[in-house]
C-alpha cells in the first residue's frame, strides 16, 4: 500500500489545528466561562492546558511519528506498535471506533451551521424572540419528533447534511494531501479572517438596546471576565433557604441592586428577603464542578486523547518537527477560543437581552448559538451578513474537524485489510451512512445524539486518553518518549516534560474522571442523582428503559466489533513482536 | 466590567495571542528542511504511482 505525506510542514499544523477548532471554540467556551466566572475558570483553565493539554498533545504526535514509520497509520496499529502489544492493538480500536461515533452526530450538527448561514443569505430568518428563534431551531433539526427531520428543502436539515457529507468523504477519498491538507489551508485563514472580522463587529456595536441602556458588550465582557462572582439571593420563607436569584454584572447593576434591597427591607411588604453574595475566587476554585469544566474544556477542544492526531501525526516523515508543530497546533485552538470565541458570542448577546436574558436563554452550545445568536443578528443593520458570516465560520470550523474524524477509521481499514482507497471510503460511507441515519431519524429531543455523545465523545474518550498516556509513559517510557519527539524538532521539549507525563497528567486525568463520575454520573456527590444515560439502560420506577438510548449503545457495540473482528483476521498485527526487536 | 475583569480579559487574551504569534513567527522562520516542499504521494493513480508500483514488483 503506498504511503502518504504531508506535504508541508504549515499543511499538517492547519490540519491538527482545524482538528481542534470547531464548535466548541465559538459556542461552548464562552457559555462555560460565563457560568463558571472569568478568573476562576481561566485559572483552572490555563492550569489543564499545561498539566494536560500540552503533554498529551506531544505524546500524540511522537506516537503518531513513531509508529507511521512502521507503516502504522491507526490507533490500533500505533498503540500496538508503542506497546509491543496485540491487546493493545484491540484498545486502539475504542480510538477509532469513538471518532466514528462522534462523526456521525457531528457532521449532523455542521449541517445546522450550514443551514443556517444558507438562511440567513436568503433572508428566510425572522424571529421576535428567543422562543420563536428555539421554535424554528426545534423544527429545522427534527427535534419535536422522530423522524421529522427527514424532509426536503431549506426549511430543514436534510439537504444541508447531504451536501456536508459529501463534501467530507470527496475530502477524504482525495487522501491527506490533496484532501485534509488542501481543505485545512484554506479553510483555517479564512475562518480566522471571518472571525477577526465579527470580533471588529462586536467591539463597534454600541448601544444596541436603547431602552436597556445597562446594557452592553462591555457587560457581557464583565459577566464573562469579572474574577468575583456576584448573586443576589432571595430567601425561600418556606424552606428556609436562600436561594440563587440573578447573577449580577458591574458595578451600576450591584448598587441598583443594594438600592432595590434597602427599599424593600424598609418597605417591609412581607416579599422574600434578598441578598447580595459574593463569591470570592478561592472559594469558585473550591468548587470541584469548575475543575471539570475547565478541564473538559480543554481536553476536548484540542481533540487530545482521541487518538486522532496520532493518525495525522502518522503522515509525517521520520524526522519532521513535533514539538513546534504541536505547540502551534494547540495554540491555534487557543488563539481561536479564547481571543476570537470569547469576544463574538456572549457579549453581543449579553448587549441586546442582558445578562439575565442571557441565562434564561441558556449558555449551551445549542442554546446560545442557534436561539440567541440569530436574534443579535436580526438586530443589526446588514444582520443577514454577518449572520451568514458567522454560521459559515462555524461550518468551517466544524468541517475541518469533522474530516480529521473520518481520517482514523480510513486509514484503519487500508491498513488491515490493504484494501484500495476508494472502497474503504465506500465501506466507511456506508457505515457513517446508517449510523448518521440513525442519529437524525431518532431526533427527537436529540436523544441518539446525547447519548452518543455521553458513550463515546465523554466516557470513552476519557478512558481512551488515560490509558494511552499511561501506556506512553510507562510502557514506552516518558523520557524516551521525549528525546524521541526532540528528534528533528526546532524547538526542544523540556526533560520536566517526561516527568509531568509520567505522573501529573495521569492523576489529573484520573481525579477529574473520577469526579465526574462520581458527580455527574452516578451522583455519588453533588445532587445525588444518577445520571439519565445509565437510567436510560438500566431503568428505574420513575425512568423507564428507553429503546433508542438502548439500541444506540448497540451500534456503538456493534461497530467495535466489526473493527475487532477486521483487526482479529489482519495479518498486520501479528508482528509487533518481532519489529520492536529489530528496532 | 470591573479592573479584575479586565486584568484577567487581558492576562488571558494576551498571552495566548502572544504564545500563538511566536509560533507562528517560529514555524515561519525556522529553516527550511529540504524535504519540506516534497510532495505527498498521490492517493490517485499515476505515473509516478505506476512506476513505484512496477519497482515493487520487481524487488519482490
Amino acid at each position: 500500500m503506498k504511503s502518504e505525506n504531508w506535504s508541508s510542514r504549515v499543511g499538517v499544523i492547519l490540519a491538527v489545528a482545524g482538528s481542534a477548532v470547531g464548535l466548541g471554540n465559538f459556542l461552548k467556551f464562552p457559555g462555560q466561562v460565563a457560568l463558571y466566572g472569568g478568573a476562576a475558570f481561566m485559572i483552572a483553565y490555563v492550569i489543564s492546558f499545561f498539566m494536560v493539554g500540552i503533554p498529551i498533545s506531544i505524546l500524540e504526535w511522537t506516537m503518531g511519528r513513531y509508529g507511521g514509520a512502521a507503516g502504522y497509520n491507526s490507533a490500533p496499529g500505533i498503540l500496538g506498535y508503542v506497546c509491543s502489544s496485540k491487546k493493545m492493538a484491540y484498545f486502539g480500536i475504542l480510538g477509532v471506533t469513538l471518532t466514528l461515533v462522534i462523526y456521525c452526530y457531528y457532521v449532523y450538527a455542521e449541517a445546522w451551521c450550514l443551514g443556517y448561514a444558507f438562511n440567513f443569505l436568503l433572508g428566510n430568518l425572522n424571529f421576535s424572540s428567543v422562543e420563536e428563534s428555539g421554535k424554528f431551531f426545534g423544527n429545522f433539526i427534527g427535534a419535536g419528533e422522530n423522524g421529522s427531520a427527514i424532509k426536503f428543502g431549506i426549511s430543514g436539515v436534510l439537504i444541508f447534511l447531504v451536501f456536508s457529507f459529501l463534501l467530507n468523504f470527496w475530502m477524504i477519498y482525495r487522501g491527506v494531501s490533496k484532501g485534509i491538507e488542501f481543505f485545512c489551508k484554506y479553510a483555517m485563514p479564512t475562518l480566522i479572517i471571518i472571525a477577526l472580522i465579527m470580533v471588529v463587529r462586536v467591539l463597534t456595536l454600541g448601544n444596541i438596546s436603547p431602552e436597556h441602556p445597562d446594557r452592553s458588550v462591555q457587560q457581557g465582557l464583565g459577566f464573562m471576565w469579572n474574577p468575583e462572582k456576584v448573586i443576589l439571593e432571595r430567601m425561600d420563607q418556606n424552606s428556609g433557604e436562600w436561594v440563587f436569584e440573578k447573577r449580577l454584572v458591574g458595578n451600576d447593576e450591584i448598587k441598583r441592586a443594594e438600592e432595590n434591597i434597602q427599599i424593600k427591607a424598609s418597605a417591609c411588604d412581607g416579599s422574600d428577603p434578598l441578598r447580595i453574595k459574593r463569591i470570592g475566587l478561592g472559594e469558585q476554585l473550591a468548587n470541584p464542578s469548575i475543575w471539570i469544566a475547565a478541564a473538559g474544556q480543554v481536553f476536548f477542544s484540542l481533540t487530545i486523547g482521541f487518538g486522532l492526531i496520532m493518525t495525522y501525526a502518522s503522515y509525517l516523515r521520520k524526522r519532521d518537527d513535533i514539538v513546534l508543530s504541536s505547540l502551534t497546533s494547540c495554540s491555534a485552538n487557543e488563539f481561536c477560543e479564547v481571543c476570537l470565541g470569547g469576544l463574538i458570542t456572549v457579549p453581543p448577546a449579553v448587549a441586546l437581552f442582558g445578562v439575565s436574558g442571557v441565562v434564561g436563554a441558556g449558555l449551551s452550545l445549542f442554546d446560545l448559538g442557534f436561539k440567541v445568536l440569530p436574534m443579535f443578528f436580526l438586530s443589526l443593520p446588514l444582520g443577514w451578513l454577518f449572520g451568514f458570516l458567522f454560521f459559515i465560520l462555524l461550518y468551517l470550523g466544524a468541517v475541518t474537524s469533522s474530516l480529521s474524524m473520518l481520517q482514523p477509521s480510513l486509514a484503519f481499514l487500508e491498513e488491515a485489510t490493504n484494501m484500495r482507497r476508494s472502497l474503504a471510503t465506500i465501506i466507511l460511507g456506508m457505515m457513517a451512512t446508517f449510523l448518521t441515519g440513525f442519529v437524525v431519524y431518532f431526533s427527537a429531543d436529540l436523544k441518539a445524539m446525547d447519548t452518543f455523545d455521553f458513550w463515546m465523545g465523554q466516557v470513552a474518550i476519557y478512558i481512551f486518553a488515560m490509558v494511552s498516556t499511561i501506556a506512553f509513559a510507562w510502557k514506552f517510557g516518558a523520557d524516551r518518549g521525549i528525546k524521541m519527539a526532540n528528534e528533528g524538532s526546532l524547538i526542544k521539549a523540556p526533560k520536566i516534560l517526561g516527568w509531568v507525563i509520567k505522573y501529573i497528567t495521569p492523576a489529573f486525568l484520573l481525579t477529574i474522571f473520577l469526579l465526574w463520575i462520581c458527580k455527574d454520573v452516578l451522583g455519588i456527590m453533588g445532587d445525588g442523582k444518577v445520571s439519565v444515560y445509565i437510567l436510560d439502560l438500566i431503568g428505574s420506577p420513575e425512568h423507564p428503559v428507553n429503546k433508542v438510548s438502548v439500541v444506540s449503545v448497540a451500534a456503538m457495540a456493534g461497530i467495535y466489533a466489526f473493527y475487532a473482528l477486521i483487526l482479529s483476521k489482519s495479518k498486520k498485527y501479528d508482528k509487533f513482536k518481532r519489529e520492536r526487536k529489530a528496532g | 466590567m470591573t479592573i479584575g475583569g479586565w486584568i484577567t480579559f487581558s492576562l488571558s487574551v494576551g498571552a495566548f495571542t502572544a504564545l500563538f504569534v511566536w509560533c507562528i513567527y517560529m514555524v515561519i522562520t525556522a529553516k527550511k528542511n529540504p524535504d519540506d516542499k516534497m510532495v505527498g504521494f498521490s492517493d490517485i493513480n499515476s505515473e509516478m504511482d505506476m512506476k513505484i508500483e512496477r519497482e515493487d514488483t520487481r524487488v519482490r
